[in-house]
């Protein structure tokens, strides 16, 4: 079993600590999470206008601990509440993005099978079923 | 040769009107001179004909076929001092084929056998004998008088001339270099030795700066050096048999040249030479050396006196001078049998004269040490020759002493005696096999003493097996802070290659043999006299002084000796090139002119460096294009173009005397008389897999051919059915995607060492600097540079003298199912004791349960009393187990029980670990690119290509570019990028290659940056990366150096015995040396308690008790010289320092110790 360095620092999941020194500034530490996490939470606390700083770090490439450091604008509210709104401004806009990308594919579906009733009707051949006519880009 | 050219018939002026235009037509000339494709494929049609360690094998097969059989002739008879009408004459010698006899019955002995079994590849010397016994002769055939250890690939070896269907089936690999022996299961590689020509002038300046000549003579009988030195104006004659240098005259008259005008005329008469040997005549006359009895008389009391032993006939002084002047001043210039039987000897001293005076007044007629002209290579062939003529003398010698001791009988049992019975086959057998397992060649009979003449055939992977048979050994000493020798040479031009040299003390001095090179084997010299006279060589016995060496003509040397003179050096030479082209001369066999010596030198002798070029005439190729495409449709060989004339062998000297074009642009209508096959064989088959080395910087070359030999790959088709000690083995190994014509030719791609890595040439997280790289974990876990560390441990059952015998047992668990968990290191063993195959080993499992046997004292008694009588009953056994070490578990590949000739029973088990890289293994490009892993990331991390999908396996600092200048590696980037979209391999060959430009056309046209960047995405945040990433693929080879096998660390642990100090090194669990530089920082900064600690308490320290009045050591309280412990005071000190002070009291030294307060 693998020691890690900040097993004693960090007991929980999330670890929540508030600095003594700068006002409304706070130190999340998260265990067993990495960039896919961080990345997108700094990026949602950016977007708060009542965030003041926010930032993250992998503390070493070889611990799976992240920390988020957050401060916000004075009398406004606390860092810890900006990061559970942030995540949950992310689970919106993902779910969101969920929505729109099932009604985009259905629709897509739709399409391509009323295309291929009306091709087998007129040629009775089968059709591709690569969409826009096989074009091997991505873009 | 541009003068031969003046010879040449019939003008083109001359020619017909017709001719004429043909030949001026402006037109024409102004035209290109057509190029002629795929030139390289001579090169494997050469190497199909000579093979990449042909040199090794042709050497060999010459001394096995053509040198035994001289040597057996010159030491055919045996006679005795017992009986005067005895003989015994050697009248034949063969070699078989290697068999082996066991359980009376003989079976054909295969060299995987041998590995295995820890055999030697070895097949029988049979003699056929003609001797007397009684009265009579008798004729006896096929007497076995030893064996001769059989190199792989030999004319007497089974895989000669075998098919790969029958080498697969003999568990062979076809693409095994051979050329190397067998010994006991070892393979064992003969290094070629570098080596000054033997029996040739070298004019050179002693350390005193005194110009001097000096030959090195060598026969099949004796190896003498002899050395004119210029001293005082003066001539003398050096040797190491006299104790004194002899005034050159005096050695003249000695020689029975007793007229000084004599001595002129055979060293020239010209003012220039007269000049200088006046002074040599007269010291000569002032010593009033007048006769020949005088001057040997002078010369044996200069005589070293060296103790012979054997019969010493005390002989008179002039006798020995006679005798050192007759066999071993200049020992390879016979004598004649007419009146004068040192003429040859003298005109050779006389020659030798003449280039030091000439030398005097010209130093740039000094010779070059290190030119490569000058020196021979030596191969097995040679050196097995010397060391079995010596070992047959020895047996011969042991022979004839048995066969004097039993002919000294009367009676019966001399007159039936049967000499065949004396005959001792081992003495030939273990000699050879002794020398060439321990590499020393001990020659008493030649004052010859070497160390480290074979050495173990690398196995790590194919190129470095290969690499190890090109590689050549110089004599020099290592420690000589001289460069010459060192230096890379303009002889070395396509002989040797530039690149490939290890780094440090010994760089320069091993060498490697560029691709096309052959070294040649010895070549009979009478036929070739014959030629020459045949072709107007006046004959130099015929010729005094004057003659010799006059301007007229040019003196002709036959290997080193003046054989002729001819009027028309031209057409001689001409003519005898002719004859070589034509087949009636070996094509090895060199001649050339020397004009500024006027001298032409034909060569035949072996060790010379030749290799072929492409014949030139009249600024034409002789080869064609036809050529080519038949040589491709399989229609024509090598040997048939060098039938036709289109292709010559050159030696370095020979080289001299052309002009070789590097390629058809270059080739002048007048003076070129060769060209190049293709300008990449100027390098070796190990700087050979390096993709475009013309752009790198030179050294990373160098650097290259010394990792190339470290990557791991395969290293043989039979690789799993090996027995090495260690191997390691590549489990997804794949052919690079930018290739050399080198590489297709060794085979490299058959037995590849890499992989070809999709490289980002980036910056990426830190860990990556001084050279770190970073790996995708996903990449490792699809099997990214996955290697295999295959190991052996074996364990011989041996039989003792006294009847006892080690076991094997199984492993003896106890009952109670408590205790078995105790018992947890036999897990893995069978019911034969031994570990069953696929099990896994961890630290400490046992995997052969040996017990061998401990003789009780009355045990031995025992056995004393009634000998060989039930052995095992009388002896106690001691656990002798073979146990597993090392961190990471292995699994038992394979279990192999089998007997060797000596031992009736061996095991062996090979274990596998298959290895993942981890932080801290190396890797390597081909550009002498080498780095360790920093850090492994997982994949959504890495960056990766939007477009495709594309994400690097490696990600490679650029900060590893610029000031190492190896441009071939972002070269091979784009070639092998370009090679991926297009779907074939692209070639990075040296000199040649496809174009950088062509390759980014191909990008281009594929969609992708010319020059090889592309747009990433940060696999972190997902954003597009602010610049362009260099990306594609890289060969990337995976170095044998890897941290499973060095991470040491210790706390606490063993001990010394005798010192009491922390043990040494990883294996041994040791301690980290706080060194003397430590140390000195330490004191520097005033750390005296910690000095005190790392040095004493945390190592060594003991108490001991010392007498405050006598200052000896005693016991707890108790003084033992003084009887009483007043003053006996407990005092810490290291244990080394108490062993030191009893030491020095066990040598009578009075060490004492004084006490006082602190």
């Amino acid at each position: 079993m693998p020691v890690s360095a900040y097993d004693d620092i960090y007991t929980e999941k999330i670890n929540y600590v508030k600095d003594s020194k700068i006002q409304n500034f706070a130190n999340i530490a998260i265990k067993d999470e990495d960039h896919t996490l961080g990345n997108v939470v700094r990026m949602q606390l950016l977007k708060d206008p009542q965030v003041r700083f926010a930032g993250y770090r992998r503390l070493h490439p070889l611990e799976n601990i992240i920390e988020i450091k957050v401060q916000t604008e004075v009398n406004q509210k606390s860092p810890p509440q900006a990061v559970i709104d942030a995540c949950q401004n992310t689970i919106n806009h993902v779910t969101a993005i969920e929505m729109s990308f099932r009604k985009a594919y259905e629709q897509f579906e739709m399409e391509k099978r009323v295309a291929q009733l009306g091709q087998r009707g007129v040629t009775g051949g089968y059709q591709s079923d690569m969409p826009m006519g096989g074009q091997s880009h991505y873009y | 040769m541009s003068s031969s050219r003046k010879e040449m018939p019939p003008p083109p002026q001359e020619g017909d009107g017709n001719d004429f235009h043909e030949l001026y037509n402006e037109a024409k000339l102004s035209q290109p001179i057509k190029k002629i494709e795929e030139k390289w494929k001579l090169v494997p049609a050469f190497l199909r004909l000579r093979g990449l360690v042909k040199q090794h094998i042709d050497s060999f097969n010459h001394f096995l076929n053509v040198d035994i059989k001289q040597v057996i002739k010159a030491n055919e008879l045996i006679t005795s001092e017992a009986d005067p009408k005895f003989y015994m004459k050697f009248t034949y010698i063969s070699i078989e084929k290697p068999k082996i006899e066991e359980d009376c019955e003989s079976h054909q002995l295969y060299p995987n056998e041998c590995r295995i079994r820890d055999l030697t590849y070895a097949a029988t010397i049979t003699v056929d004998l003609e001797y007397t016994k009684g009265d009579r002769i008798y004729i006896k055939k096929g007497v076995s008088i030893g064996r001769m250890p059989m190199m792989l690939g030999a004319s007497n070896c089974w895989l000669n001339n075998m098919s790969n269907d029958m080498l697969a089936r003999n568990k062979e690999c076809p693409y095994d270099p051979r050329g190397y022996f067998i010994i006991k299961g070892v393979e064992k590689v003969l290094l070629i030795q570098e080596q000054m020509s033997k029996n040739r002038i070298i004019i050179e300046q002693d350390p005193k700066k005194n110009f001097c000549a000096q030959v090195t003579s060598s026969t099949y009988t004796t190896k003498s050096r002899t050395t004119i030195v210029h001293k005082n104006e003066k001539f003398y004659l050096k040797h190491n048999t006299l104790a004194e240098d002899i005034p050159i005259v005096v050695a003249f008259k000695a020689m029975g040249m007793q007229c000084d005008q004599e001595v002129a005329q055979i060293i020239g008469t010209e003012p220039m030479y007269l000049e200088g040997l006046a002074l040599s005549l007269q010291e000569c006359s002032q010593l009033n050396i007048l006769t020949q009895s005088q001057a040997l008389e002078y010369m044996g009391s200069k005589v070293k006196t060296v103790k012979a032993f054997g019969p010493s006939k005390s002989k008179t002084p002039s006798d020995e001078a006679r005798d050192i002047l007759r066999n071993v001043v200049l020992a390879h210039i016979p004598l004649s049998k007419h009146h004068m039987p040192y003429f040859q000897k003298c005109r050779y001293m006389g020659l030798m004269i003449r280039r030091v005076i000439e030398a005097v007044n010209d130093p740039t007629k000094l010779d070059d040490k290190d030119y490569y002209g000058n020196k021979r290579l030596e191969l097995a062939g040679q050196l097995i020759s010397l060391l079995f003529e010596d070992l047959f003398k020895r047996f011969q010698f042991d022979l004839q002493k048995q066969i004097d001791s039993a002919l000294s009988r009367t009676g019966a049992r001399r007159d039936n005696f049967d000499a065949i019975t004396c005959i001792r086959q081992d003495t030939i057998t273990s000699g050879l096999e002794m020398a060439i397992a321990s590499g020393n060649w001990v020659l008493k009979r030649f004052k010859m003493e070497r160390i480290g003449v074979t050495q173990p055939l690398s196995r790590l992977s194919y190129i470095a097996a290969i690499g190890m048979m090109t590689r050549i050994n110089s004599q020099f000493e290592k420690t000589r802070k001289i460069s010459g020798p060192r230096a890379l040479q303009p002889s070395h031009w396509g002989i040797l290659c530039p690149a490939d040299t290890p780094e440090g003390e010994s760089c320069g001095l091993v060498k490697n043999l560029a691709l096309t090179t052959h070294v040649t084997t010895d070549c009979p010299e009478a036929p070739l006299h014959r030629i020459c006279i045949d072709l107007g060589m006046e004959d130099a016995a015929l010729l005094g002084g004057d003659e010799l060496y006059s301007k007229e003509h040019v003196l002709i040397f036959l290997n080193g000796q003046p054989i002729g003179v001819h009027k028309q050096p031209q057409k001689f030479v001409r003519n005898f090139r002719f004859l070589r082209k034509r087949g009636r001369i070996q094509e090895f066999v060199s001649i050339y002119l020397n004009d500024q010596q006027n001298c032409i030198y034909i060569a035949s002798d072996g060790g010379r460096l030749v290799r072929p070029l492409l014949v030139v005439e009249k600024g034409k190729l002789k080869l064609q294009q036809r050529d080519i495409e038949d040589l491709s449709l399989g229609l024509k060989d090598f040997n048939d173009f060098l039938k036709e004339g289109l292709i010559e062998y050159l030696d370095v000297n020979e080289e001299n005397n052309a002009l070789i074009a590097l390629n058809e642009e270059l080739l002048s209508r007048e003076h070129t008389t060769h060209m190049e096959i293709d300008p990449f064989t100027i390098l070796g088959c190990v700087a050979g897999l390096i993709p475009y080395p013309h752009h790198n910087q030179s050294p990373r070359n160098t650097y290259q051919c010394a990792m190339g030999k470290q990557a791991i790959g395969t290293c043989g088709y039979n690789q799993l059915n090996r027995v090495d000690t260690l191997l390691y083995l590549m489990v997804y190994p794949q052919k690079p995607l930018v290739k050399t014509r080198t590489i297709e030719i060794n085979n490299f791609e058959k037995l590849p060492a890499g992989q070809n890595a999709s490289v980002a040439i980036m910056s990426y997280s830190g860990y990556d600097i001084e050279d770190a790289v970073i790996l995708n974990r996903s990449s490792l876990d699809r099997g990214f540079a996955r290697a295999l560390y295959v190991r052996r441990y074996q364990a011989d059952i041996k039989r003792y003298s006294n009847g006892s015998a080690d076991v094997i047992m199984p492993a003896t668990l106890p009952k109670e199912k408590h205790r078995q968990g105790m018992f947890k290191k036999f897990h893995a063993l069978d019911q034969s004791g031994v570990a069953r195959v696929g099990e896994a080993l961890n630290s400490g499992d046992i995997f052969i349960n040996k017990y061998a046997p401990v003789q009780l004292a009355d045990a031995a008694n025992q056995t004393l009393s009634k000998p060989n009588h039930q052995p095992s009953d009388n002896f106690e056994y001691k656990p002798r187990p073979e146990a597993y070490k090392g961190a990471n578990p292995a699994y038992v590949d394979r279990v192999i029980m089998t007997s060797t000739q000596e031992d009736p029973f061996l095991i062996k088990v090979i274990t596998r670990q298959t290895r993942v890289p981890e932080i801290g293994d190396k890797f390597s490009s081909r550009h002498g690119q080498k780095g360790v892993v920093g850090l492994i990331v997982p994949q959504e991390d890495m960056p990766f290509s939007e477009r495709n999908g594309w994400c690097p396996d490696l990600v490679m600092n650029p900060h590893g570019f610029p000031s190492r200048m190896t441009v071939g590696k972002m070269i091979e980037l784009i070639s092998g990028k370009a090679g991926v979209l297009t779907g074939a391999c692209k070639y990075g060959t040296a000199f040649s290659g496809d174009p950088v430009e062509e390759m980014g056309k191909l990008l281009v046209k594929n969609g992708y940056s010319y020059d090889g960047k592309d747009v990433l995405m940060s696999g972190i945040s997902g954003e597009i990366l602010p610049c362009f990433v260099f990306s594609g693929p890289i060969y990337y080879q995976r170095l044998k150096h890897m941290v499973q096998d060095k991470m040491h660390s210790r706390a606490r642990g063993p001990k010394s015995t005798l010192t009491r100090q922390p043990t040494e090194g990883r294996s041994r669990d040791g301690g980290l040396r706080l060194g003397e530089m430590e140390r000195d920082c330490l004191i520097g900064y005033g750390a005296a308690n910690l000095l005190l600690e790392r040095l004493m308490i945390s190592s060594d320290q003991f108490v001991v008790w010392v007498c405050g009045k006598c200052g000896f050591i005693g016991y707890e309280g108790m003084c033992s010289y003084c009887k009483s412990g007043e003053q006996v005071c407990s005092v810490k000190m290291p244990y080394a320092c108490k062993l030191l002070l009893q030491e020095l009291q066990s040598m009578n030294i009075r060490t004492q110790i004084k006490l006082a307060d602190v």
